[in-house]
């Protein structure tokens, strides 16, 4: 057995006592927001395009199976998801073990109050607007990462995916939810090319077929978008994250 | 014999554990609100029929982050259920549905199911502000279920409660009606087939304010 | 020359010094023993404890409970200190050194499946709580066991036998006159449909060893086959029991079934003997299974119903060596042990979703599994002073796995055409200290640290796959105040950080947090006359999660047994005897959801008569006819599909054993 083969398994074998290891972290807004929605993912035919996309990131932690922080990314970050990706967030050093949950927040800070920003514009059919929407929206997700164990000495990574396409389902907790965009070509009252924020919040979701589920709070389209923002966060492609709500 | 002394002291431990308690809570459904009402825009409503269709009621534990644990076992957070499906006179005196089959414990949740064709009728006559009368019927076929019904409350099979009541708001369902919706098919009646109604109805009906649940004591 | 070498601290059970006729027991390793909670029984312990297949003896460790719910043929279900070892997963047996544990098994990880091995062919099996032996690995995170392999008698027995539960069944046993209890075949076949609904089996047993002295060198082969096919009658409501539409021993339409065949071989070459010696094993074992439940009915699938089929096959291989050696070092004698495991796993797999009639309507898993595993240990065993006995260890084991295809999300077949290997190394430290060992009253101390393999389902392509850890610190006293007396003592305490569980409808591991389980046991054995002996147990465990102070559900926390055994002194004579009754008692557990199961107490009895070479054997299972719950489960099912279903969490059953006496008549031929 040559010599780095036998060190790598003797360092292996020593990992196998415990210890720490990293935890590393990235980000990525993959193709929904790098290049942007296409018509075949949308029910009714409209595509989506994003020249904006921030988001601000803080309370990145790893949790072990108790529920306790393990390990932190100090700081809050904001990015802009339609820059390519993965961007890689920081790095921790936790204990060497097998975790499943990871908690992470987009919200607003005292310098960032806006939690998230999007702009871009929706094309259905020959129309076509642009949008430039902000939400102070503060969700904390707790996020299942796929098979993360972090060897002694070794290194994993966990992915917080953000879904673009979130923004545009109609509904708020069907999982069978699917993507339009026709209301929000038609929000826009004015015809100036653009639907505002106010032009959204004069929408009232109850006539669009829409479906807000247990939330009956949410009455107009701004606020329906809103609360899709907290939907936004995943972990490692499609993994599942818990939000209170 | 030694063995039986041993079994007996051990089963006295034994009795000591509690078991899940389960109990009977007697139930029943009621319309809340009564034949005529005004909307938040000054429209005076007068129903004329109303009735729905309910199925299989749950009540559901506080969602808690449950120890994990291996085995065969598939274990759920409903903590109370009444199957059955039951036509309910919202403007009429409150329907019996029947002992609920509940385990004691917390409650913070309840849902009922929507899902007959049809489900839901609410007939009469609006009135608007400008004194436009505007006959409606809506006629619903349904296939959901009303999930989310905040409760507050916990059962103890100690103090088993008087009863369970699920009440249902015509007028909740009705907040997003806009009753000068045009009649796009010229039949002097506002149904589902006109302007946005077949919306604005069925959001109304299945909003989650337009149910409540409360437990009496 | 055989050599009779007795562990030096020996648990209650065992017979006098000697066993049946002219037999004496070998015990080629001469490895040190040292924990209070051990316990071995030989051949004549074996054959006076009620045992209806290999698996129940594994019932006299004290404080372990077992659960059948499969019927006859599938792997019961264990439960150890706390643990809920699922279907072996923390239980870690052996055959003369060959790890019986499937890892990655469908069903189950670590799946203990003990029906190859009929009780005529168990010459010993030593009990061992905690996980303080460097000889043991995978899965020896609560406990392990060792069997070890032969005939008593030589000669030519052939039996028939029947019993009330509708069995038959007819066993030749042969070994020849000159020979040792390692050259031997047998075949048996058993059959029967039960007491209530569902619950026939048949089963074959083929088996056949050679051993030879080489010198002073022993060298063993051996080959054990196993098919079986059974009906598994499931669980049953509480609710349907209580209000009379299903009887405890019934079963619903929807109760599966299963086939399983093993063969297993072996091959050693050992040289015991005083001063060192050494032992070199090969084996090999081939699987197949194919499992078919329903627990739920219609409560998941209302259209197709929640039937599932589960199977694998495959193959093993590996190889064990270990050496012993004793070390003069100043004045006195010390003890260095050491060894080397290698194993490798090949497995195909899959899970379907079946509709009533057994036709599959959805494939869930279609995976092939390559896992294997390099262990190395050493252990020495200190004599500094006559007082004391110390005995450090180390394991250290290196676990691979890798999934050659799997299932993705949109339930296609996804081939790896070179997947990368998912390594997990291990390493665990053991240590053993016991004061006064040849004393009247001895004190034992001891640590170790067992682990469990990461099943191959929930792990990706090369990355770091995920060890189950388990850290036990025991302590025991061990006291003889008269002969044939002996009160045992001891209190353990058992740590995860960690406690990992798989998901086996999502295929990931969980991390479900921090545990503990502290317990006891009280244990006292007595030869009351020459001829009889009495034993009592008493064991306690509190496992709880560390966080939130919940029990871990489903780990039994009173277990009690008492037994009385008899065997005829008189050797010479014509008449030979021997007999055991054994009841134990299991208290209530914690289930999810603030359920609590029933309790249960049984007993059992078991009488050997031998008269100029006619033998009658008389088992009798379940003596009071307790109507028993062997295993209960909550949560919510639908065994109506054309009712509304119920989606409150219920209490399901499965029964125990009910009263069924079995009478075997046989005649040896010399």
């Amino acid at each position: 057995m040559n010599p780095t083969r036998a060190l790598t398994l003797f360092s292996l074998l020593l990992a196998g006592c415990g210890g720490e290891g990293t935890w590393i972290l990235e980000t990525w807004g993959e193709d929904y927001i790098e290049t942007g929605i296409p018509a075949e993912a949308f029910d009714d035919g409209c595509s989506v395009v994003f020249d904006r996309f921030e988001v601000v990131d803080s309370e990145l932690a790893l949790l072990d199976g108790d529920g306790a922080v393990v390990g932190e990314v100090p700081g809050s970050f904001v990015l802009d998801m339609t820059q390519p990706g993965p961007v890689e967030l920081g790095s921790a050093t936790v204990p060497a073990t097998h975790y499943d949950a990871v908690s992470w927040r987009i919200g607003p800070t005292d310098d960032e109050p806006v939690s998230v920003g999007v702009a871009g514009s929706i094309t259905c059919g020959e129309q076509s607007v642009s949008f430039a929407w902000d939400f102070d929206t503060d969700t904390t997700y707790r996020c299942e990462p796929e098979d993360l164990t972090i060897p002694a000495g070794g290194e994993d990574v966990t992915e917080l995916t953000v879904h673009g396409d979130h923004l545009f389902y109609d509904s708020l907790e069907d999982p069978d939810a699917q993507l339009r965009g026709q209301a929000f070509v038609d929000a826009d009252t004015d015809a100036d090319g653009e639907v505002t924020m106010v032009e959204l919040e004069a929408v009232a979701v109850a006539g669009l077929g829409y479906d807000v589920g247990s939330r009956a709070e949410v009455e107009d389209l701004y606020a329906f978008v809103a609360f899709l923002t907290r939907t936004l966060g995943h972990v490692d492609g499609e993994g599942h994250c818990q939000v209170d709500l | 014999m030694r063995p039986v002394l041993f079994i007996s002291v051990l089963s006295l431990a034994a009795c000591a554990h509690e078991q899940r308690e389960s109990l009977s809570v007697p139930t029943r459904a009621i319309g809340l609100d009564a034949v005529t009402f005004t909307s938040a825009d000054g429209v005076e409503i007068q129903l004329e029929e109303a009735w729905i269709v309910l199925a299989d009621l749950r009540l559901e534990a506080p969602a808690t982050t449950a120890a994990k644990h291996p085995g065969h076992d598939f274990s759920g957070a409903t903590s109370c259920e009444l199957l059955g499906a039951w036509e309910l006179d919202l403007l009429g005196e409150a329907r019996e549905l029947g002992e609920a089959s509940c385990l004691d414990g917390e409650l913070a949740t309840g849902r009922v199911v929507l899902a007959a064709e049809p489900a839901l009728v609410l007939a009469g006559t609006a009135t608007l502000v400008d004194e436009t009368e505007r006959p409606f019927l809506f006629e619903l076929d349904l296939d959901d279920e009303i999930t989310g019904i905040p409760m507050d409350a916990v059962l103890d099979a100690a103090t088993p409660p008087a009863g369970l009541v699920l009440s249902v708001s015509p007028a909740t369902m009705l907040s997003f009606v806009d009753w000068a919706s045009e009649d796009s098919d010229g039949d002097d009646l506002l149904t589902t087939a006109d302007d946005l109604l077949g919306n604005t109805v069925p959001f109304g009906v299945v909003s989650t304010n337009s149910f409540s649940l409360t437990i009496e004591d | 020359m055989y050599f009779i070498i007795l562990p030096l601290l020996l648990a209650t059970v065992s017979f006098a010094d000697e066993a049946d006729g002219d037999e004496e027991i070998v015990v080629e390793d001469e490895l040190p023993r040292g924990t209070a909670s051990e316990r071995f029984l030989d051949r004549a312990a074996v054959q006076v404890f009620p045992a209806r297949s290999a698996d129940d003896l594994l019932r006299a460790m004290p404080g372990l409970h077992q659960s059948a719910h499969g019927g006859h043929g599938k792997a019961y279900q264990y439960f150890v200190r706390g643990f809920d070892a699922v279907h072996g997963a923390d239980l870690a047996v052996s055959l003369e050194g060959i790890p019986l544990n499937e890892p990655s098994n469908i069903h189950g990880h670590g799946y203990l499946d003990l029906h190859f091995l009929p009780t005529q062919l168990v010459q010993g099996v030593e009990l061992y709580k905690g996980a303080s032996r460097a000889e043991v690995g995978d899965f020896g995170v609560a406990a392990s066991a060792d069997f070890h392999l032969g005939l008593a008698e030589p000669g030519l027995l052939a039996q028939v036998g029947a019993g009330t539960d509708r069995s038959g069944d007819l066993l030749l046993a042969w070994r020849p006159p000159v020979g040792e209890s390692g050259d031997f075949a047998l075949a048996q076949v058993d059959a029967g449909l039960g007491v209530g609904e569902h619950r026939g089996w048949r089963q074959l047993n083929l088996a056949a060893g050679v051993e030879r002295w080489l010198g002073m060198t022993r060298a063993r082969a051996f080959a054990l086959g196993y098919h079986g096919a059974f009906e598994s009658p499931g669980v049953i409501r509480e609710d349907d029991l209580l209000d009379g539409s299903i009887d405890l021993y019934g079963a619903y339409p929807e109760a599966g079934d299963g086939v399983s065949s093993r063969l297993i071989a072996g091959a050693e070459l050992a040289r015991p003997g005083t001063g060192s010696g050494w032992n070199l094993l090969a084996w090999g074992a081939m699987r197949g299974l194919e499992l078919s439940r329903n627990f739920t009915g219609y409560a998941q699938h209302p259209d197709h119903g929640d039937g599932v089929l589960q199977g694998q096959q495959g193959g093993a291989f590996g190889l064990r060596a270990r050496r012993w050696t004793d070390l003069a070092v100043l004045g006195a004698t010390h003890r260095l042990a050491g060894g080397v495991d290698l194993r490798v796993d090949s497995l195909d797999q899959w899970e379907q979703g079946i509709e009533p009639d057994g036709s599959a309507w959805e494939r869930r898993i279609d995976a092939g599994v390559q896992q294997g595993s390099a262990g190395a240990w050493g252990s020495i065993q200190l004599h500094p002073w006559p007082w004391l006995e110390l005995e450090p260890g180390l394991r250290a084991e290196l676990l691979g796995v890798r999934l050659l295809r799997r299932i993705d999300d949109d339930g296609q077949v996804v081939i790896t055409p070179a997947p990368a290997m998912s390594w997990a190394p291990v390493l665990a430290p053991k240590a053993r200290a016991v004061l006064l060992p040849q004393g009247a009253l001895s004190l034992f101390v001891s640590y170790g640290r067992g682990f469990r393999s990461p099943e191959a389902r929930g792990v990706e392509d090369g990355d770091r796959a995920p060890v189950s850890i388990a850290d036990t610190e025991e302590l025991g006293l061990r006291w003889e105040p008269a002969a044939g007396v002996e009160l045992t003592l001891v209190g353990f305490h058992t740590t995860v950080g960690n406690e990992l569980i798989f998901d086996h409808t999502a295929a990931r591991f969980l991390s479900s947090g921090s545990t503990r389980r502290l317990g006891g046991e009280a244990l006292a054995g007595a030869e009351l006359l020459p001829w009889l002996r009495s034993e009592l147990e008493i064991t306690w465990t509190d496992g709880r999660y560390q966080a939130t102070g919940e029990p871990l559900p489903y780990a039994p926390r009173w277990l009690a047994s008492a037994g009385l055994y008899g065997q005829d002194v008189d050797r010479g004579g014509p008449l030979r005897w021997s007999g055991g009754l054994r009841g134990w008692f299991l208290g209530p557990r914690p289930l999810p959801d603030g359920f609590y199961s029933h309790p249960a107490f049984v007993l059992d009895a078991t009488a050997d008569v031998e008269l100029r070479r006619w033998v009658l054997e008389l088992q009798v299972d379940n003596l009071l006819g307790a109507r028993w719950r062997d295993g209960e489960f909550v949560y919510p099912s639908c065994f109506d599909p054309d009712s509304r279903c119920s989606e409150l969490p219920a209490l399901h059953i499965t029964a125990g054993e009910p009263f069924a006496l079995r009478i075997g008549i046989g005649r040896r031929f010399q």
